[in-house]
């Protein structure tokens, strides 16, 4: 049972190491998209002649917004594109007859490229500052900070899921997409520290999934977030991933019962 | 000559009918991707506000400049990328579509930013233009200095209209993709929505020369301000205006030197 989703995993890892140079080239790209905020951030701390913003230095500013533009490597929600693609071309009829279950294996085709996305793109960023910024993360940070990264993903995924069904409805699901990914980046702290915006919406957006896949890995990396409150944080991810994961399975039940492959 | 100029306008006019038309077929679909690139905007108000309000913001500028520099650069890079998408231009040509296209008795280029834009990205223009109308009437921008804005603006948008075209082409040429014009777009887009002077003398002429992003955004808001002399600004526009004459000549060559993916 266990050996189909290993060769379907397989399978699809060999095909994410095809894009080693793009990775690479990303990479580069995402570092340079920080450093315009990185520079607009230096200006405004200068001419402020401020020390530290809502708590935050000037070089842990630096270090998040590095640290988020890595991250980037994970904000795409990969598991809709499949479900899309197969939908629109009618792979789903001949996926959907196989001995393995159709949503497990749209993960497992999606999980290498994310693992090796993670492992050639961010993590080595992620080391990069770390050596250069001099941080010191304890063991118990950096466990909490692994741990945040998976629900990142689960949770950017489970949505993924979610808005990859509808793909049957809608046809064209690439601009919900798009903007799913930019509302992420605005109330998740894709853009600054959520730290610096108004409390009462600081409160507000920590009670959603939002903060998981930017703010919260971000500010464990660069210490914005105290790590008496880590364990908290990742408690409430994981209800979050449960929650989506659910609405996920309830979504998947109800569309799969519409599916009416066409094929082009 | 003026008639050929007609003739090549009327055809961009009616791919424009007929691209909006198809548009009007998948409503949803359009109205999602407006909201999406009005997104963007709504990402520039947001930093800007959340700047000013834990600090004094970047120096010289005042909150209603800023607004103003950040909402030019949205409405540029929706102008931009409403007459030209390098991965569709780029998609056309190695499935040999372009072939077709280019056999047409129209001039090349006209025809390159008539047929492969992307038209939902009017929806960073009106959110821009909005944010625009608010930050010029607070910071109290005249009537003429609106004019002289509005001119290096446009200025600005062809220019880097011919910019991204020639990058797209050159980049076509040698690798046979343009994957990556997205990512310079991206990068040119957050660029131009501060003043190039944050970002020291190399950045202020890498975005004006070599990525020219800061002629339709920060220029003219740095005239009307009185960021710049008049002096600068003739010379900016002088640049505007050759760089403009070099990225069209080069597009025309490029064009012949183009082999398609054949279909």
């Amino acid at each position: 049972m266990k050996s189909k989703y290993l060769s379907v995993f397989k399978v699809f890892s060999k095909n994410a190491m095809a894009y080693r140079a793009e990775i690479t080239l990303d990479a580069v790209f995402y570092m340079l998209s920080s450093l315009v905020m990185v520079a607009v951030w230096i200006a405004v701390y200068h001419f402020s002649n401020l020390t530290s913003i809502s708590g935050i230095t000037i070089s842990s500013m630096t270090v998040y917004l590095f640290a988020i533009g890595s991250i980037g490597f994970l904000s795409w929600p990969g598991v809709a594109n499949v479900l899309e693609s197969d939908m629109r071309s009618g792979e789903i009829a001949s996926s959907l007859i196989r001995p393995i279950k159709y949503p497990y294996a749209t993960f497992v085709r999606e999980i290498p490229e994310n693992l090796i996305f993670s492992f050639a793109g961010t993590l080595p960023i992620f080391v990069i500052i770390y050596v250069i910024a001099g941080l010191h993360l304890t063991a118990m940070q950096v466990l909490m900070l692994v741990i945040e990264m998976v629900l990142a993903y689960l949770i950017i995924n489970f949505i993924g899921f979610i808005i990859g069904s509808l793909a049957i409805y809608l046809t064209d699901i690439y601009g919900i997409l798009n903007g799913v990914t930019w509302t992420f980046s605005l109330l998740g702290g894709g853009i600054m520290p959520l730290l610096l915006y108004p409390k009462i919406f600081y409160g507000i957006l920590m009670l959603t999934p939002f903060p998981f896949l930017y703010y919260v890995p971000g500010g464990t990396f660069t210490g914005i977030i105290p790590a008496a409150q880590l364990p908290g944080l990742v408690a409430e991810g994981a209800i979050w991933a449960l929650i989506l994961l659910a609405i996920s399975v309830v979504v998947w039940r109800r569309v799969s019962r519409d599916i009416n492959a066409v094929g082009v | 000559m003026l008639e050929n100029i007609s003739r090549n306008l009327r055809m961009y006019y009616s791919s424009q009918k007929v691209l909006w038309k198809d548009i009007a077929i998948y409503r949803m679909q359009f109205i999602v991707w407006i909201f999406v690139f009005m997104l963007s905007t709504v990402a520039s108000v947001v930093t800007i506000t959340i700047i000013y309000n834990v600090s004094s913001g970047v120096a010289g500028w005042s909150y209603y400049q800023m607004l103003v520099v950040s909402s030019l650069a949205n409405m540029m890079i929706g102008l931009v990328l409403y007459n030209i998408s390098p991965q569709r231009l780029a998609r056309t040509m190695r499935n040999g579509q372009f072939d077709q296209r280019i056999l047409k008795p129209y001039n090349p280029v006209v025809t390159m930013l008539s047929l492969y834009g992307t038209k939902t990205s009017i929806g960073s223009v009106i959110s821009g233009a909005l944010v625009f109308g608010y930050a010029a009437y607070m910071a109290g921008i005249s009537a003429s200095g609106l004019f002289e804005m509005l001119f290096i603006f446009a200025f600005g948008v062809v220019s880097l209209t011919m910019f991204l075209l020639t990058i797209t082409l050159l980049s076509y040429v040698l690798f046979n993709s343009a994957g990556y014009m997205q990512w310079i777009t991206n990068i040119a887009s957050r660029a131009a929505q501060y003043p190039l002077t944050i970002y020291g003398l190399p950045g202020t002429l890498l975005f004006t020369v070599g990525l020219p992003v800061g002629l339709a955004s920060f220029y003219p808001s740095a005239l009307v301000f009185g960021k710049v002399s008049q002096v600068s600004v003739v010379l900016v526009i002088g640049v505007e205006a050759l760089s403009i004459a070099v990225y069209y000549c080069a597009c025309k060559w490029l064009t012949k030197k183009y082999r398609s993916g054949g279909g």
